[in-house]
């Protein structure tokens, strides 16, 4: 019994040590955001030695049209995610379960493009979108996103279709489904985890990446937060507190949507687990 | 039972999500040229309303890098349309990587706007034609072609120096191989120069230490010296991080002072060494500061920002900038008369120790020339580089014009005072750029940024660092005879 | 008749992704591959390309430029020891944080979310955080002579000096990194059948044979994933130097992709940058090969 609490007491402070240097940075930042211009460039303290500014938040807000740049940062995440899961989910399943020839040189050739360096095809991919005339366009953010993505999205969902049992596959072939059937109605659902972790991480991606709008949009309409919170930094010299307090607005709906998104994690995870 | 009610709500959800996707996907592009349609027509509307007579309806579009000199732009622009009835809708790019980058990608597929600007460079940003070529319209026009500083339309000229490099270059487009002397591709906007220190006057004070130039690099050590002893704060400050701060700020020019012409050009033409005592000092002089501890900690992985900010802060007594750096310590908060400046100090015994840092331009206006409305875009030019366009933007902008204005008293007083302080006669050094630019195309000068940094750090003595200098030098040279 | 049924369906099912790759990847791609091969220069546009053979890789690989070769080769090392340093730290510590969380009893959910953060906080607004952290005057040498172990403390900065620069990158990498391993475990710990453990736990097992037979098979191609996605990012990283230290102090944290990155947008060798991209892509397909071959024999 008491062994046990220690246990517990030593996982519990291992856990806590791990917390701390997770929300230290985040911490500076918050703290960082609230000092005056002035103290933010001389004190390295972690909160603002007298008051507290919390006007800045309202100033960056009102400077960042917040609501614009968000919609367009919605819009661009949940496409891009919406077609990562949907395309990949269906290709790794062609891949896990049904035989044709070239399967196998098809699959290494697409995971071999997941080693691409990204930098060095900026300027490719600008020509690439040009021609396909989806330059400065959300469009041309989503494609190439989803496309990037599509490697490692492929890999996982084939992992997971491998782990269910084949029988599952036998009957519900000998009962007589079609093979899109069995995808859409067994084993995308089954495959909910691999679809909460591929959202997760996409998520992020898309939702702060900054090269790749700063290349391909010039609309300002268009532009994402990263590129909004960017423009709050074009100053003669960095305001260090402007520039937090504007990227902790953008990464507060990241904050919330993993609030969110741990719960429907869960239960995809239990969903999962009914492959025995 | 329970089970098809899920896969029916789930197989409802994904159709509409594909659904949504695919009418967003095509929908999205409609929407946005809709969009500047609508925009269009609303200015169109106005235009109307204010003119009763439009004499035109173009619109250009121009790139910016710098924040600070959009007002300039627009200050122009707005006059410019009251003439001409063409608008020019100016967009900013920042920070200065993000531009080059977009910048070159559309330069690919010829997707530049009406104007852009570039940094300074005879032929720098001009995409094998893209470029309008100036020279013609110059030389028509000579009173118009004389009102530019003469080192400011210098440093624009393609000159025999540069074909020289061209032709040698079997990489280089065809383009860049067909060109001519005196052609100019891009018109100045702005004059400045390097070659400057700033002094915190109130710790020079406190330490003890005049606050007028120092005569040579020696004395100015022991000043630096004097105030790190009374005061503890650092003596000199620069952007270790950015390649290129120290040499082409500072360390190429005071070799110049001190060798002379032929000395400087040999060693920039790989037929001089560094581990020479006359060009040694280069590295001897990082090396000096950092041993005495003039240098403040950390310095190798300052910004250029970030170096501006410390000395503002009042960490160190010197700092290295140009022209351009004064704005950013009056926007830090320094009081002007806290500030003091001077031409980078020579060093002892030099060749030519008095030789004034005449401006350069630094900034030029590119007018696309395959776009459709070249001869508006070249207008709008002529009128921002007229005298009366040159008084708006310098003011707006506060910058210093490219242009010799003739009626001071219509200039802001501090870019007056800025102007009057310039010497703008020209002399070797203005007009030998293709011999500083070095610094940027040969691959040994990358090399001495991290042989720099090394010194910095004490990892390395000058000695030899010069010598791994010298190596490099050497490989390089071999390369080039094959 | 079956066979062939199920080939179309195949083909079917892949097209979208194909599709996709052929309109943005591959086109995008060779026409990378075509550059690598010519002479695009800054100041000139791609239409005037010159034919330029293996030039570019010459450039870096062969000494054609002395200065350049010698920073590829500082650099692919450099990207090597961050690819081992994140396997031998990230994936451990990563397996091990899931398993405590997986044993906790309370506030397991809460725990998860804070170690999630740096994920979610990647922007580049952290970067800059970090780099106050690990200035002279910050956090890091602060507590460090606060603890009196001023003997630790780097005096130009964790990142202004040679030798505790790259340590300093890679920590900053690790703690970025790890998020995503520990969501992988932390998802692979929990799709493991409760029941076999208790079927295990009847039949008497050890805790090492339920690691071995339960455990193990489940984590196994979940650890190959974690070790290819951190060779990738190792030899892709970017962001976290170009923002903090640019590669210095005297090339101590260059990288390829900031030399690729200075190539093409800095000093206008497009057609260098992206020859060394591909050998870059050649250098981490092999690794990745190499790592997954090894993984999967050790069953």
């Amino acid at each position: 019994m008491s062994n046990k609490s220690l246990k517990q007491i030593t996982i519990m402070a291992v856990l806590i040590v791990w917390s701390a240097i997770c929300l230290y940075p985040l911490l500076w930042m918050i703290g960082a955001s609230l000092k005056n211009s002035q103290e933010v460039m001389q004190s390295y303290s972690l909160f603002p030695s007298e008051t507290w500014h919390w006007g800045i938040f309202v100033d960056v807000w009102n400077k960042l049209k917040f609501f614009k740049y968000f919609t367009n940062s919605v819009n661009v995440t949940f496409f891009t995610l919406i077609g990562v899961n949907f395309i990949y989910s269906l290709g790794a399943f062609a891949f896990a379960k049904l035989d044709f020839p070239g399967k196998t040189a098809i699959f290494y050739g697409f995971l071999a493009m997941m080693f691409v360096p990204g930098i060095t095809i900026l300027i490719p991919l600008y020509l690439t979108e040009y021609y396909l005339g989806i330059l400065n366009s959300h469009l041309g953010l989503i494609l190439p996103m989803v496309n990037g993505a599509g490697p490692f999205a492929m890999f996982l969902f084939r992992n997971y279709f491998h782990s269910i049992p084949h029988e599952i596959y036998e009957s519900a072939k000998l009962e007589g489904s079609g093979l899109f059937r069995i995808w859409w109605r067994i084993y995308f659902p089954l495959s909910l985890p691999a679809v909460a972790t591929i959202t997760i991480m996409n998520f992020l991606g898309s939702w702060n990446t900054l090269v790749l709008p700063m290349v391909m949009l010039t609309n300002k309409d268009l532009f994402t937060l990263p590129l909004a919170v960017m423009l709050l930094d074009s100053g003669v010299f960095r305001q260090w507190n402007v520039l937090m307090a504007g990227s902790l607005i953008s990464i507060a709906p990241v904050i919330l949507v993993f609030f969110f998104m741990q719960k429907y994690y869960i239960q995809g995870l239990s969903s999962g687990a009914i492959k025995s | 039972m329970k089970k098809s009610g899920t896969q029916f709500k789930w197989i409802t959800i994904a159709l509409c999500f594909i659904l949504v996707f695919t009418l967003a996907a095509c929908g999205e592009k409609k929407a946005a040229n809709a969009g500047s349609e609508n925009t269009e027509n609303s200015e169109k509307s106005e235009n109307n309303t204010e003119n009763v007579n439009p004499k035109s309806d173009v619109k250009l579009t121009m790139w910016g890098f710098k924040v600070a000199f959009d007002p300039g732009f627009k200050a122009v622009a707005d006059e410019f349309k009251k003439r001409t009835d063409v608008t020019v809708e100016t967009q900013i790019i920042t920070p200065d990587d993000a531009y080059n980058q977009k910048v070159q990608a559309a330069a690919t597929v010829n997707d530049l706007p009406d104007l852009y600007l570039y940094w300074n460079g005879p032929a720098a940003g001009s995409f094998d034609g893209t470029a309008y070529e100036w020279s013609q319209e110059l030389n028509a026009n000579p009173e118009w072609k004389n009102s530019f500083f003469p080192s400011a339309l210098a440093g624009q000229t393609v000159a025999q120096a540069n074909i020289d490099e061209w032709q040698k270059d079997e990489k280089i487009s065809q383009w860049l191989k067909d060109r001519k002397v005196d052609e100019i591709f891009g018109l100045p906007i702005d004059v400045g120069t390097f070659y400057t220190i700033y002094g915190n006057a109130k710790l020079l004070k406190e330490a003890g230490v005049p606050t007028d130039a120092p005569a040579t690099v020696e004395e100015w050590i022991e000043r630096m010296k004097m105030v790190k002893e009374k005061t503890g704060k650092a003596g000199f400050v620069f952007s270790g991080k950015t390649d290129s701060v120290y040499e082409n700020w500072m360390a190429n020019f005071q070799d110049y002072m001190k060798n002379g012409e032929e000395s400087f050009t040999k060693l920039m033409n790989r037929e001089g060494n560094m581990s020479d005592q006359q060009h040694l000092q280069q590295l001897k002089f990082i090396e000096d500061l950092a041993k005495a501890k003039l240098f403040p900690d950390g310095m190798v992985n300052l910004d250029i920002d970030q170096s501006d900010q410390l000395f503002a802060r009042g960490d160190a007594a010197y700092s290295l900038g140009g022209t351009f750096t004064f704005a950013n310590f009056s926007a830090l908060g320094m009081k002007s008369e806290d500030v003091i400046s001077f031409r980078v100090p020579a060093y002892a015994g030099s060749v030519k120790p008095d030789v004034t840092a005449v401006p350069f331009g630094l900034v030029q206006l590119i007018v696309n020339n395959k776009k459709k409305h070249v001869k508006e875009a070249v207008d709008f030019v002529k009128f921002l580089t007229s005298e009366e366009g040159m008084v708006l933007y310098a003011n707006a902008a506060f910058d210093i014009p490219s242009v010799n204005v003739q009626d001071k008293s219509k200039l802001h007083p501090a870019i007056e005072s800025m102007l009057s302080s310039l010497s703008m006669e020209d002399n070797w050094w203005s007009q030998n750029g293709p011999i500083r630019d070095k610094v940027f195309t040969n691959p040994e000068w990358r090399k001495f940024h991290e042989l720099k940094q090394k010194v910095l750090l004490g990892s390395l003595t000058a000695e030899d660092a010069a010598k791994s200098f010298d190596g490099t030098v050497a490989k390089e040279k071999a390369n080039e005879k094959k | 008749m079956n066979k062939r049924k199920e080939m179309v369906a195949g083909y079917a099912m892949i097209a979208p992704a194909i599709l996709l790759y052929l309109m943005v990847g591959l086109v995008t791609l060779l026409f990378s591959i075509w550059i690598a091969f010519q002479h695009v220069n800054a100041g000139s546009l791609i239409s005037s390309a010159k034919f330029a053979g293996f030039d570019n890789f010459k450039d870096f690989l062969w000494g054609g430029d002395s200065v350049a070769t010698g920073m590829f080769f500082s650099a692919i090392k450099n990207n090597l020891i961050i690819a081992a340093s994140l396997i031998v730290i990230v994936i451990p510590l990563s397996l091990v944080l899931a398993v405590l969380l997986q044993n906790i009893r309370w506030f397991a959910k809460g725990f998860r979310t804070i170690f999630l953060i740096p994920m979610v906080t990647a922007s580049v607004a952290i970067f800059y955080v970090w780099q106050g952290i690990y200035d002279p005057a910050g956090a890091l040498n602060t507590t460090l002579s606060a603890f009196g172990l001023d003997a630790l403390v780097a005096k130009n900065g964790w990142l202004g000096e040679i030798n505790t620069a790259l340590p300093a990158i890679i920590a900053q990498t690790c703690w970025g990194a790890i998020p995503a391993t520990l969501i992988l475990y932390v998802a692979g710990l929990q799709s493991v059948d409760t029941h076999l453990y208790e079927s295990a736990d009847i039949d008497g097992a050890t805790a090492l044979q339920k690691l071995l037979h339960i455990t193990w098979p489940v984590l196994r191609p979940i650890t190959a994933i974690a070790v290819i996605m951190t060779i990738n990012g190792a030899m892709q990283i970017f962001d976290n130097i170009w923002l903090m230290t640019k590669g210095g102090p005297a090339g101590s944290t260059q990288v390829v992709n900031v030399l690729v990155y200075q190539d093409a947008f800095a000093s206008g060798k497009l057609s260098r940058a992206n020859a060394m991209g591909w050998t870059v892509f050649l250098v981490t397909f092999l690794f990745s090969l190499i790592s997954l071959k090894a993984l999967r024999s050790k069953t």
